[in-house]
C-alpha cells in the first residue's frame, strides 16, 4: 500500500509541474477542445437547469411571456390530486420496478457468466431487448402480449390460472410498465457481468476447499465484492425509474383511472398540451428534489453496506 | 473521492431532467418588428392579382396519413405548376406529436407560413386573435364568400378570423350491419332502442355489444351523454366563450345515463375496453374485428378506417339515425372544424400564402386532387366541382354522415370542449363511475369542480 501512495505522489507532484510549464498557450488549447461539449452543457443543462427554476415562479404559456406569481405553482401542486396520484404510482413504480430489475440482471449476469460453449451467443441474445429501447414497435408488442386474449394470459390458462386483465386495473397496469423496464435489463446486467469477473476466482477456490456451499459463496464472496456494482447499478436504476416516461405513454397513457400515469407523464402533458409551463417547472423541481434525496439517502447508507475492497480513500471520506 | 466524484456526475444526470422545460421567454416585441418589415419587402412587380412574382419559397405544414399527404403533395405540385414563381416545402407527418411542434415553432418564431391547425389550438395559440394573420384583410384573395357564417366562425378569435375551416364533422352512429342481422336485431333509431338492442345482444351472446363507449382521448362516452343531456334541458353544455351550461345536477343526470347504458349491456365497461387490449384503437382490436363489438360512435371525417378493416371482412358498415328525444328541446349532437388552416401571423409572404390558401380550398382543380383527403370539404366551390368529378360522391358514408350532421342542426362545439385538461376531467367523471369508485352524484361534483378550475385558468 504504501508503495502505491508514493508512486501516486510523485506522479501528482509531476502532474503539477507539468501544468505551471504548460500555462499560457496550451492551457487554451484545453479549452478549444472540450469547448463543444462545454457550449452544449451550458445551453443545453445549465442555462434550461436555472431557467426552468426561474419558470417555476411564473405562469407561463409559451406564447406570451411569463408573469411571475411566486409560489402559487407549488401550492398548486399540493393541492391537485392528480399530483398526488401521480406521486404515489411513482414510488410504488420505483419501489416493484428498481429492486426487480436489479435482482434479474444479476442472475442472469450469474448465468451468462458460466464457462460454457458459446456463451457469448448468449450474452448478445440477452442485450437484445435493451438495443430495442422503448420504441413504438416494442409498445405495440407489449399491448398484443397482455391483451386481454394475448400470450401472457394463454400462458396462464395454460397452467390452468384465471386470465389476468392486465391493463383495466391499476396495479397490473402499472406492472405490464415494470415488466418492460425488468426485460429491458441488458445494461445492468453487462455491468454486473464485468463485476462478477473481476472477482479473484482463488477466493471461491479457498472457500471450496474449506467447504463452503455455493450458497454461503455467493452471500459471502459475491455478493460483498459485488457491492461497488451493486451500489453503482442500484443510483443508476433509482434515477432512471424516477424519470420514466416511455413505458406508460406509450403502452397505457397512464390510464386506467390515472393508475400509470407517472410524474414525467404529467410534466409532459402539462408543458405541451396544457401549456402550463410554469407548473411544468414546478414539478419537475419537485421530481428532482425527490431524486436528489433518494439519491443522497443511498449515498449515505452505503458505508454500511458497500465494501471497496482496493480503495484506501473510500473509508475516510465517508 | 470516488465517492464526490460519483455524487457529481449524478447531480450532473439529474440536471438532465429539468433540461426539458427550459424555454426562454423572447419579447413579444419581435413579432411585431417581423410583420411591420414584411410590409416593407414587397416587391414593385406584380401578377394581375396584385401578388408579387419575385420568387418566393412557401413553407406549408400539415398533419394526416398517407393518402391525404399523397393528395396534398400532388395538389402542391399542381399549384407550383400553375403559379411558377412560388415554390412550396412541404413539412407533413402524423398528428401524434403535431400540438407540441407547432407549439414550439410559435414560440420560437420559426413557424411555417401555411399551418393546418386543430380546432382547441387556436384559442390557445390566438389568446387575443392576434397570434395568426388576420384573414379576413386577404379576402381579395381568399374567396371567403364560398363558407357560410357558421363556418367561418370557427376560425374567429375575438372577432378576428384567424383560420379558415376545411370540413366540419360531427359523430354519427355506425352499426355492422352484419352482425344485427346475424342476431336479427334492427339498427336502433332512438335511445330506446339503442337500450333495448343492449338487451337483446346480451341474450344472444354476452361478449356481443351493440356500441362501444370509451374514455379515450375521444370521450365518445361522455360526448353521448352530453348530446342526451343537452336534448332534455336545451341548454348548451359549453358555450362558446367558455361558459358552463349545465349544473352539477344535469352532470350527475348525463353521467346517470351513461351508467344506464352500460347496465342494459349497450356497451362494455370501461374495465372491460382497457382489459381487451389498453389504449389500441377500436378499429385495431378483435372485438371489432370480429364483429363482437358491433357498433360506435365516430367523425363522420374518420370512419373510413373503420369501413376498410369490415369491408376486407365482407362485414356492412352502415349509417345509423341520430338517436333524440321524443320530446327534446334541441338536437344535442355537435358539429366542429374537423382541421383549419391558418396563415402565420410572422409570415413575409401573406399574399403568396393567401394565394395557396385559396388554390388548395377552392379552386376545382384542386379540390378534385384533394378529394376527400380532409373530409367533406365546407367550401361550396370545392363541395360543387367534386360532385362534378365524383358522381357517386352521395353513396359515400362518410358524406352521408357529415350531411346528416350538418343537417340537424347541431350545436357548434365549444372551442373549450376539446381542451386537453377539460378531456381529463370528463375522462375521469366516467372512469369513475364505470369502476365504481364514485357515485355519480360524487363524480358530477368533481367534475364541476375541475372544470371550472381549468376554465377560470384558460379563458380570457
Amino acid at each position: 500500500m504504501n508503495d502505491i501512495a508514493t508512486v501516486r505522489k510523485k506522479h501528482a507532484v509531476k502532474k503539477k509541474s507539468n501544468g505551471k510549464n504548460c500555462l499560457g498557450e496550451n492551457r487554451y488549447h484545453g479549452l478549444l477542445y472540450i469547448a463543444p461539449w462545454l457550449i452544449g452543457f451550458v445551453l443545453f443543462t445549465i442555462y434550461p437547469f436555472f431557467s426552468s427554476f426561474y419558470l417555476s415562479f411564473t405562469k407561463y404559456d409559451l406564447v406570451s411571456a411569463p408573469k411571475w406569481i411566486g409560489l402559487r405553482n407549488y401550492e398548486r401542486m399540493f393541492r391537485d390530486p392528480v399530483f398526488i396520484k401521480s406521486i404515489t404510482v411513482l414510488m410504488k413504480y420505483v419501489v416493484c420496478e428498481v429492486p426487480l430489475k436489479i435482482i434479474v440482471s444479476l442472475l442472469v449476469a450469474m448465468l451468462l457468466n458460466m464457462k460454457l460453449k458459446g456463451i457469448n451467443f448468449f450474452r448478445t441474445a440477452y442485450y437484445i431487448p435493451s438495443i430495442l429501447g422503448s420504441n413504438v414497435a416494442i409498445a405495440v408488442l407489449w399491448k398484443f402480449v397482455f391483451q386481454s386474449d394475448g400470450l401472457v394470459n394463454q400462458v396462464i390458462g395454460l397452467f390452468g390460472g384465471q386470465p389476468v386483465g392486465w391493463f383495466g386495473e391499476e396495479f397490473p397496469a402499472l406492472m405490464t410498465i415494470v415488466l418492460l423496464r425488468v426485460w429491458e435489463f441488458g445494461s445492468t446486467m453487462v455491468i454486473f457481468l464485468a463485476g462478477l469477473q473481476s472477482i479473484p476466482t482463488d477466493l471461491y477456490e479457498a472457500a471450496s476447499v474449506d467447504g463452503c456451499t455455493k450458497i454461503r459463496q455467493f452471500f459471502k464472496i459475491t455478493i460483498p465484492l459485488l457491492s461497488p456494482t451493486i451500489f453503482y447499478n442500484l443510483v443508476m436504476q433509482l434515477i432512471a425509474a424516477f424519470q420514466e416516461f416511455n413505458g406508460p405513454y406509450l403502452i397505457t397513457k397512464g390510464g386506467p383511472q390515472n393508475g400509470t400515469y407517472l410524474l414525467s407523464m404529467l410534466i409532459y402533458d402539462a408543458t405541451f398540451k396544457d401549456y402550463k409551463m410554469g407548473y411544468a417547472a414546478a414539478m419537475s423541481w419537485f421530481l428532482f428534489v425527490i431524486i436528489l434525496i433518494f439519491t443522497v439517502l443511498v449515498f449515505r447508507y452505503s458505508k454500511y453496506w458497500v465494501f471497496y475492497s482496493d480503495d484506501e480513500t473510500g473509508k475516510g471520506d465517508a | 473521492m470516488k465517492k464526490l466524484i460519483s455524487i457529481v456526475l449524478s447531480a450532473a444526470m439529474l440536471a438532465g431532467t429539468l433540461a426539458g422545460c427550459g424555454e426562454s421567454a423572447t419579447n413579444s416585441a419581435s413579432k411585431a418588428d417581423a410583420s411591420a418589415s414584411s410590409q416593407a419587402t414587397s416587391s414593385t412587380v406584380s401578377d394581375n392579382n396584385g401578388i408579387p412574382t419575385d420568387e418566393v419559397t412557401l413553407r406549408v405544414e400539415w398533419w394526416g396519413g398517407d393518402d391525404r399527404h399523397k393528395a396534398t403533395l400532388k395538389a402542391i405540385e399542381a399549384f407550383e405548376k400553375k403559379y411558377p414563381y412560388i415554390k412550396i416545402k412541404a413539412e407533413y407527418g402524423g398528428f401524434d406529436g403535431m400540438q407540441e411542434k407547432v407549439n414550439t415553432q410559435m414560440a420560437g418564431h420559426t413557424a411555417p407560413d401555411v399551418i393546418q391547425v386543430n380546432y382547441d389550438w387556436i384559442a390557445s395559440l390566438s389568446k387575443d386573435g392576434k397570434g395568426f394573420y388576420d384573414l379576413n384583410s386577404l379576402k381579395d384573395i381568399i374567396d371567403l364568400t364560398n363558407w357560410d357564417e357558421d363556418t367561418l366562425k370557427f376560425g374567429m378569435r375575438k372577432g378576428i378570423l384567424n383560420a379558415i375551416a376545411v370540413s366540419t364533422t360531427g359523430r354519427s352512429f355506425f352499426y355492422n350491419k352484419t352482425t344485427f342481422d346475424q342476431l336479427g336485431v334492427e339498427i336502433p333509431k332512438t335511445w330506446d332502442d339503442l337500450m333495448a338492442a343492449g338487451q337483446k345482444f346480451q341474450a344472444k351472446g354476452k361478449d356481443y355489444y351493440p356500441c362501444d363507449f370509451d374514455t379515450g382521448s375521444g370521450f365518445t362516452s361522455f360526448y353521448m351523454a352530453l348530446a342526451y343531456e343537452q336534448q332534455k334541458t336545451g341548454k348548451e353544455f359549453l358555450s362558446q366563450d367558455g361558459q358552463i351550461g349545465f349544473t352539477e345536477d344535469e352532470f350527475k343526470d348525463a353521467l346517470d345515463f351513461y351508467k344506464e347504458m352500460e347496465k342494459n349491456h349497450v356497451t362494455r365497461t370501461q374495465k372491460q375496453i382497457q382489459n381487451d387490449a389498453g389504449s389500441t384503437a377500436l378499429y385495431q382490436t378483435n372485438n371489432f374485428i370480429s364483429g363482437k363489438v358491433a357498433g360506435f360512435l365516430e367523425w363522420s371525417s374518420s370512419v373510413g378506417k373503420f369501413k376498410q378493416v369490415l369491408d376486407s371482412k365482407n362485414n356492412t358498415l352502415v349509417l345509423g339515425d341520430l338517436p333524440i328525444l321524443k320530446d327534446a328541446k334541441m338536437s344535442g349532437w355537435f358539429v366542429k372544424p374537423s382541421l383549419l388552416f391558418a396563415i402565420n401571423g410572422e409570415t413575409k409572404y401573406p399574399k403568396q400564402s393567401a394565394l395557396f390558401l385559396n388554390y388548395l380550398l377552392n379552386d376545382p382543380e384542386a379540390s378534385k386532387i384533394l378529394g376527400t383527403s380532409r373530409g367533406i370539404p365546407s367550401s361550396k366551390a370545392a363541395i360543387a366541382a367534386l360532385k362534378q368529378s365524383d358522381p357517386k360522391l352521395e353513396e359515400d358514408i362518410a358524406y352521408q354522415a357529415t350531411m346528416q350532421i350538418n343537417n340537424c342542426k347541431p350545436t357548434l362545439e365549444s372551442p373549450y370542449m376539446d381542451n386537453s385538461e377539460m378531456k381529463k376531467a370528463y375522462v375521469t367523471a366516467v372512469q369513475s363511475v364505470s369502476y365504481g369508485t364514485a357515485t355519480t352524484e360524487q363524480a358530477a361534483k368533481t367534475l364541476y369542480q375541475s372544470m371550472q378550475d381549468t376554465l377560470t385558468d384558460i379563458v380570457e
